[in-house]
């Protein structure tokens, strides 16, 4: 063989070398999507979009299962509404200290929420698609953003606001908090993005979010920025630059787009009795018009709850006298000046005469309990209130509002019960709200808002020029007006998740919290002495717990302390006020 | 050798293209074609030509073998070493062997005697080792390889190359795996100890070049393996073998040795080893009721059943139960029961049968050689009713041929099959869970029913249970082939290309179980189903080498330069299906429930330049430089590529002039030292690419259904790049006294840097957790020693010793923890840390000083322990776990194995042989986990001793009683353990991580034992055999260790759970000893 033939076969194996793939190290993931192709197209933003319809970040919102891990800001247990015999509200008793934990998803100094909806901003516009086809999906964006930035806002004030997603070397890590009113309108102009581009009918049957919810929610933030910083001016937690009336005109300006769109209405058949009972446990809320959004479960897709199974029996949990006292009569005077104000002997007696919404939240005797066969009634399980776990009540007020008796529909995790997110009523609250506090009410404001309410309850309207005063109210330094608007939310919105809040935005701990014990009805109407009663009769089941009543400490308690560590590793972050 | 070796040519130049021709054609046909080419004999006119063989200076040297190359016949010298044979006419090389001495060719001059002698073997210098992509001559190595040579690893009932290694190679570090002695059981590799905190410190296993299961392969077929243990040996290899290399050569065709058929068989008995036996009921119960009353609880046996017990012992109560009142539960029977059986005994056969069987051919000439095998082995399982078994079959060929004298190329095929098969045991466990059962369930528990049925829920489960099979197929092809243009440049390709496919089916089934009381439960799954997963890989690997060598004078130049890629691809596709139709017929077809599927699939790839340069002087002084640049997927292209360099040299002082004077004492010493510097390349798939995780099923039901939804990737690694292993190795290989006495020193330091470790905490604003970043580093440092002696008194007799001893210990020098807490890594941890308190002794009298241990439990009381107030504040605290403040802990032992030994001894006594092969570990603590129930004895469970096991050899007895003690067990104040209670709270304020029960684990094994005997050639010549020798073996007949009779020191380190082990805490399938018979028969 000649040096030729030897070189030709040299040159073979250079060609074959040549072969070799130059691209044989790039190596993608074959069963994992690579970020860089994704967000090209208009369905991946809703699958995106699709990870914050979960119970930690909208939790659901009924009132009396406790233990809800994920109840940032839901049920009423953390106010003057709500007791478990299962234990005091920490904030309350303000027994709390500030930790190094950053507690999990929903509720804590998480950003981890922050740094999912940022992503979105960062990415989304790749799409290749035209903007119509995913309109949607940003406004639910800007809505999620609004959302979560909301809860960071009502536990700790101030906040660090960013509006991408930050890098492990991203100075912003340590950078100081952006003042709260700085965040509210951020959240504000979220929102107002979020109503532009979400469709003003209802999506996917009222389980996404559409304009009105976010709306809606815009309402909800304003409102509680504005009363903030109107009702904080002179505390520790006073705002600098505020300026509560430009919140308070957001609340209008939201509220009156909902208002005025013929698009949604108050749940009302004409059955004053029934109506507002009825509303809480239907089956659907798809065609709804006043349930703008709501969570739905199903058996056979493995999403179940058991809610009316929980609530069969009170367990420990039970609403308070101040709750109950606040229903008016129905000759439109509060208990303590209407002449049809029977007593509080028996709870019976004590529903008398009241705002047939009273014994729609509060279970009576006569209620139906179990609807089976036959039909059992609530006094089968009053006459036995305390006298064993199950049928722990300690204020001897349970829970009748978003329960069904009727036993098909209970059972142990097997429950399609689905639960109410947002529902229009709380707009035209937060409408009555802003416009008193501006002042600029009207008797038309108030016939377009809280009239509807009180028509469906069959109760006669508010006349905001013959207000009579009532030695009860809650906030007597405060006009006439506020205090029965404050009474009105605090009825219609019982027990879903509205009340601490209120205290919160109010600055009322010292009317309704500190040195308070919560209270219940005659416990001479029992047989049971489980639970302690008062000089005059009254449950008093926190009698040697909190002699003093509530500790809440005015000056540290409104907020959440911020993690101990979290000021280390960042020196510019302060801590709230007290802590 | 003295006379010296005609290099010969059988063909001439004028049939040179002829039979170039032959060769190729013969190359495109079947491998066994090559096989009846090998017969093909040219008959030519014989002459007898006689001789004389000679050893050491004109001794005689008796039943050397005198062949003709290329022929079958031969003939054996005599006792004055004479001999005479047959020879062709013109020509004729004959080939002098015996066992000691290298072989010598001697090319026949017509009509004159032949005189020969022979020089004894000298493995450790003049051979040959392989090397990364090439070969070295042994004395001119500077880094640190080490060879084991495949002989040692034959006629060993072991199941795999791993057990037979194990010990073999000072600092090869074998240890078990979390399933022990399993059949089919793997082991974990390691060479010269911790390399990374990380996972994986394996070397780098290379079978013939590639990456290979070395599990599936046959030892039988194993011509020798290197061990590579410092950079500079395995730096050719980069980013791929920062912990070292084994290569593994497979047996070549020979060539001119005519065609050798060999068998080899062996049959094995095997019987588990250091398996607890439980102590009788009667004990336990009164164990039992002492713990219980010590927690202040009534007692598990009340007096009537303790009645019933001693009844049942006495044979004077029948029933294994109470009949009046059976119990009610499953699982009961151990409470409520009478029986008195020793239940590990039982659920372990006391003797397993295993077999080897192998059949090799070789044979070759000039220009073609070949070699196949076929290997079955089969490894019964220990379970007495479970029948696990494990199986394999090998097939391989190798075969290369010349082509012409400058071209040569070589294919190879290697297949494995193997198959395990096991009872899946209890639903929802893995199938160890039922060793876990078996040693806390108590001698009391009924086998039978009184109706004859089986009550023994366990053993119902081993029986009736569904099965779980495994299987895998290994194929591997290789087509390489060689040119050399120019004398000395040599230039190869070779494409080696692998398919692989595993699969695991596993059919749950409901399994009934009868209860004393006449019904029926389940233990097995609600319903019947099957899971099956089946995966597949592809794997091919290309390299081309070109190297060229030059003597010049007495300097010797050699180049090497080498290009890589490699491309490894996998996929599997897992389903389910629940409801089988019947459970005759488990497929997914006969299914009828609803199916899962899914499937995982990734590749990953590298590619990579590398090259070698040796230079020496007169082989006295020598230079290695070698590098490899290398690229792989796993990182993102900005840091994919490293470089990766290596250095050393040595020198030969044996070489020089001045050493004369002492050359005879010391016949050669070399002392060779290197550094170098790896990647590490073993990390995950993918790390830097973010990905979007994409999930089906969302956890809310968005307009009636459950959509897909996405998450946020990941936060990635900035700056992900390798981890990177920096060794120095300084080393020093001599032979003394007439070069039977061998010596190899090497002392290292392996330093990890860009080690990964938690990144530095970042404020929760990031909103997410931070990724790993290549912040730590560590450092191991060790040495090794081997020693060997050989010599032969006589020509009957020679005797070989070798000592191998590794030792290394890991040193974390950077990690972030800047609290320094103890729990985890911190600078200056050493590796296998064990912190506890120290012991003071039990308290024996009430109110006896002590410190306030309250800490605990708040009563303490005669028979609890005591702990030392190390840091004298008055109590017994942990202060806040860190390293400026940790209380009254203390480190009081590590489990880092030091001192890995190896001896190896044997003679030849005629036809006898005697080899035994010792292994252990001098010095090593073990600290048992708190649940290892064989060793404490008595554990708190959820029920009453559900966790407690009372074993014959186990400490558990020695507990503290009181010195008025009225059971029969006595007093006992002076006692090893505290008071037991069956109370969690009180035991574990007994029970802290402490001194006293710091064990010491060292351990002496004698893992092979083997005396062969060949049968003298005079007989098996007559029956056409060349060789026949007949052997038995024996496997892990000795244990010496001070570790309790329960305890076996290979099984606890791994089965323990704070090590990484699974369920059976201090007790995973047990290791057995075997005892084999085996007969090699050569043809």
């Amino acid at each position: 063989m000649n040096l030729i033939n030897r070189c030709v076969i040299l040159l073979l194996l250079f060609f074959i070398l040549q072969g070799c793939q130059k691209d044989l190290l790039d190596k993608l993931p074959e069963d994992q999507v690579s970020s860089d192709v994704f967000f090209l197209h208009s369905n991946d933003m809703q699958i995106y979009m699709n990870q914050f319809y979960d119970d930690r970040i909208i939790p659901v919102q009924w009132g009396q299962i406790l233990n809800n891990p994920y109840n940032g800001g839901a049920d009423d247990f953390n106010s003057d509404n709500e007791v478990s015999s299962n234990g005091l509200d920490p904030r309350l008793q303000g027994t709390r200290t500030a930790t190094t934990g950053i507690t999990g998803p929903g509720l804590g100094w998480y950003f981890g929420d922050v740094r999912n909806i940022n992503y979105f901003f960062d990415n989304y516009r790749k799409c290749v698609d035209d903007f119509s086809t995913y309109s949607e999906w940003v406004g639910e964006a800007h809505f999620f953003r609004a959302y979560i930035y909301f809860l960071l806002l009502k536990e700790f004030g101030d906040v660090p606001y960013h509006s991408k997603t930050l890098g492990t070397n991203s100075p912003e890590l340590y950078g100081p908090r952006t003042a709260r009113n700085l965040v509210a309108d951020s959240i504000l102009l979220d929102l107002d993005s979020a109503a532009m581009y979400l469709p003003s009918a209802s999506v996917a049957n009222g389980t996404r979010v559409n304009k009105w919810v976010a709306l809606q929610l815009q309402t909800r933030v304003a409102l509680y920025e504005g009363t903030w910083e109107k009702y904080h001016a002179t505390d520790v937690f006073a705002v600098k630059d505020a300026n509560p009336e430009k919140y308070f005109n957001k609340v209008v300006d939201a509220a009156t787009q909902m208002m005025g769109s013929g698009q949604l209405a108050i749940y009302n058949t004409g059955n004053p009795s029934t109506d507002y009972f009825d509303l809480f446990r239907m089956r659907d809320y798809a065609a709804s018009t006043e349930v703008i959004f709501w969570k739905q479960f199903s058996v056979a897709l493995g999403i179940t709850d058991d809610k009316l199974y929980l609530l069969e029996y009170p367990y420990g949990k039970s609403l308070t006298k101040s709750l109950a006292d606040s229903y008016l009569c129905t000759d439109g005077l509060p208990i303590s000046v209407s002449p049809l104000f029977q007593g509080y002997n028996t709870i019976s007696v004590e529903k008398k005469n009241r705002d047939p919404r009273y014994y729609q939240t509060i279970f009576t005797p006569d209620e139906a309990w179990k609807i089976d066969t036959d039909t059992e009634l609530w006094v089968d399980a009053y006459v036995n209130l305390n006298t064993s776990t199950e049928f722990y009540a300690p204020t001897g007020y349970v829970l009748h509002k978003t329960y069904d008796p009727r036993m098909v529909y209970h059972s142990l995790n097997y429950e399609e019960t689905p639960a109410i997110h947002f529902r229009y009523a709380e707009a035209l609250l937060n409408f009555a709200e802003a416009k008193a506090e501006l002042g600029t009410i009207t008797q038309a404001d108030i016939d377009n808002s809280i009239g509807l309410l009180r028509a469906r309850a069959g109760m006669p309207e508010l006349q905001m020029n013959n207000i009579t005063t009532d030695a009860n109210w809650e906030f007597p330094a405060l006009s006439p007006i506020i205090n029965e608007i404050r009474r009105e939310r605090k009825v219609e919105l019982a027990t879903e998740g509205f009340r601490w809040p209120d205290i919160a935005r109010w600055a009322a701990a010292d009317e309704l919290i500190i040195g308070k014990r919560p209270k219940g009805f005659k416990g001479s109407q029992i047989a049971s002495t489980y639970f302690p009663v008062d000089a005059n009769g009254f449950l008093d089941p926190f009698q040697t717990t909190i002699p003093g009543g509530y500790g809440f400490n005015p000056n540290r308690d409104y907020l959440d302390p911020l993690p101990l560590n979290e000021i280390v590793l960042n020196p510019q972050l302060t801590q709230n006020p007290g802590w | 050798m003295k006379l010296s070796i005609f290099k010969t040519n059988h063909f001439g130049k004028c049939n040179r293209t002829a039979r170039m021709f032959k060769s190729i054609a013969l190359t495109g046909v079947f491998v066994w074609g090559f096989i009846f080419s090998g017969f093909s004999q040219q008959v030519k006119t014989m002459q007898t030509i006689s001789g004389r063989i000679t050893y050491s200076n004109g001794r005689p040297l008796a039943e050397a073998t005198v062949t003709v190359d290329g022929k079958r016949a031969g003939t054996q010298t005599d006792n004055n070493g004479n001999f005479s044979i047959q020879v062709p006419v013109d020509g004729g090389v004959l080939l002098i062997s015996h066992v000691g001495y290298k072989t010598a060719s001697f090319k026949v001059i017509d009509n004159h005697p032949v005189a020969v002698e022979l020089t004894q073997e000298d493995v450790a210098l003049d051979s040959v080792v392989v090397v990364g992509y090439g070969t070295q001559k042994k004395i001119n190595l500077t880094g640190a390889v080490d060879v084991v040579s495949g002989e040692v690893l034959q006629n060993r009932p072991a199941a795999n190359v791993a057990q037979l290694l194990q010990g073999e190679s000072a600092n090869l570090n074998i240890s078990l795996s979390t399933v022990g002695g399993e059949p089919g059981a793997t082991r974990n590799w390691n060479i010269r100890g911790l390399g990374s905190i990380n996972g994986s410190s394996s070397p780098l296993i290379l079978v013939d070049g590639v990456e290979s299961n070395v599990d599936d392969i046959d030892p039988e077929t194993i011509q020798s393996v290197s061990v590579l243990k410092d950079a500079s040996a395995s730096a050719i290899y980069g980013s791929r073998a920062p912990f070292g290399v084994v290569l593994i050569t497979t047996k070549k065709g020979t060539r001119n040795k005519g065609v050798k058929i060999s068998f080899n068989s062996n049959f094995a008995w095997a019987t588990p080893i250091r398996l607890p036996h439980f102590t009788d009921s009667y004990t336990w119960a009164t164990v039992y009721n002492e713990a219980q009353a010590n927690a202040g609880l009534t007692p598990v046996y009340p007096d009537a059943q303790v009645a019933r017990i001693k009844g049942y012992q006495a044979g004077t109560y029948k029933p294994e139960y109470d009949t009046a009142n059976p119990p009610q539960i499953i699982w009961n029977g151990r409470w409520e029961g009478n029986a008195n059986y020793d239940w590990p005994s039982l659920f372990f056969k006391s003797n397993s049968p295993s077999n080897k069987l192998n059949v090799n051919l070789e044979g070759g000439d000039d220009k073609t050689q070949y070699f196949v095998s076929a290997g079955h082995f089969y490894q019964g399982g220990l379970y007495n009713w479970g029948n696990d078994s494990y199986k394999r079959n090998n097939l391989m060929a190798n075969l290369s041929s010349k082509v012409t004298d400058w071209l040569k190329f070589d294919v190879g095929v290697r297949y494995s099959q193997t198959s395990g098969d096991y009872p899946l045991g209890i639903v929802g466990q893995v199938r160890q869970y039922n060793l876990r059962s078996i040693f806390s369930f108590g001698p009391t528990t009924p086998m039978y029913n009184v109706d004859g049925t089986l009550a023994n829920p366990i053993m119902v489960s081993f029986l009736n249970s569904g099965r779980e099979k495994t299987s895998s197929n290994d194929l591997w092809l290789k087509l390489g082939g060689e040119i050399e243009p120019i004398k000395g440049w040599k230039t190869g390709l070779t494409y080696n290309y692998n398919l692989g496919n595993t699969g695991d089916f596993q059919n749950p089934i409901p399994v009934p179980v009868n209860i004393p009381n006449g019904t029926i439960g389940n233990i097995g799954s609600s319903t019947s189903g099957v899971v099956e997963n089946q995966g597949s890989t592809n794997y091919y690997i290309l390299n081309a080498i070109s190297s060229y060598e030059k003597n010049l004078g007495q300097h010797f130049l050699k180049l090497m330069v080498g290009y890589e890629e490699e491309l490894y691809d996998y996929q599997s596709l897992y389903g389910s299906k629940m409801d089988l139709i019947t459970t005759e017929v488990p497929s997914i077809s006969t299914a009828t429930g609803t199916t899962t599927l899914g499937d995982t699939k990734g590749h990953w790839s590298t590619q990579a330049v590398f090259g070698r340069f040796n230079y020496n002087f007169a082989e006295k002084y020598l230079f290695e430089f070698s590098g490899r640049y290398n690229g792989s997927s796993r990182f993102a292209s900005d840091s994919r590529w490293g470089f990766f360099p290596s250095a050393s040299a040595g020198y030969n002082i044996s070489k020089e002039n001045f050493w004369d004077p002492i050359a005879r004492t010391v016949n050669s010493l070399k002392i060779r030292g290197s550094y170098g510097s790896l990647g590490n390349q073993n990390v995950p798939n993918y790390l830097y690419v973010p990905t979007v995780p994409v999930f089906s099923n969302l956890n809310y039901v968005l307009d009636g259904q459950r959509p897909n939804y996405a998450n946020i990737p990941a936060i990635l690694p900035s700056n992900l790049t390798w981890e990177t292993v920096t060794t120095v190795n300084l080393g020093l290989d001599a032979t003394f006294l007439k070069n039977r006495l061998g010596l190899s020193f090497d002392i290292y330091q392996r330093t990890t840097s860009n080690m990964f470790g938690p990144a530095q905490d970042l404020p929760a604003v990031l909103g997410t957790s931070v990724p790993y970043e290549n912040n730590a580093e560590m450092r191991t440092k060790g040495f090794e020693v081997s020693l060997t002696w050989a010599d032969a008194t006589s020509q009957h007799f020679n005797y070989h010793v070798k000592l191998t001893v590794g030792d290394n210990t890991s040193t974390i020098v950077k990690y972030q923890n800047t609290s320094r807490v103890i729990d985890t890594w911190y600078d200056g941890k050493r590796y296998g840390e064990i912190w506890g308190y120290q012991t003071d002794g039990l308290i024996q009298t009430q109110g006896e000083q002590m410190p306030d241990q309250s800490k605990f439990y708040p009563t303490w009381g005669p028979g609890d322990m005591k702990y030392k107030d190390l840091n004298g504040d008055g109590k017994i605290t942990d202060g806040s776990r860190t390293l400026s403040d940790h209380g009254d802990l203390k480190v009081i032992g590590n489990i880092t194995p030091r001192y890995n030994f190896g001896l190896n001894a044997g003679f030849n006594w005629k036809d006898f042989s005697f080899n035994m092969f010792w292994q252990g570990v001098a010095k090593q603590n073990y600290l048992p986990d708190r649940n290892a129930n064989v060793f404490w004895g008595v554990i708190p469970g959820g029920s009453p001793g559900s966790e407690s096991s009372i074993d014959k050899g186990s400490p558990a007895l020695n507990y503290w009683r009181p010195a008025d003690e009225t059971n029969f067990l006595g007093p006992n104040t002076n006692a090893y353990f505290p008071k037991p209670y069956f109370d969690y709270d009180e035991f574990m304020k007994n029970h802290q991580d402490q001194s006293r029960y710091v064990l010491n684990a060292a351990y002496l094994r004698l893992k092979n034992v083997q005396i062969g005997y060949t049968i003298p050639t005079k007989y098996s010549s007559k029956v056409f055999i060349k060789s026949i020798k007949i052997y038995a073996s024996g496997e892990n007949l000795i244990t010496i260790t001070s570790l309790p009779k329960v305890l076996d020191p290979e099984t606890v380190f791994v089965s323990d759970a704070a090590l990484g082990g699974i369920e059976a805490t201090s007790l995973i399938y047990p290791l057995s000893r075997s005892v084999s018979f085996g007969i090699n028969i050569t043809f």
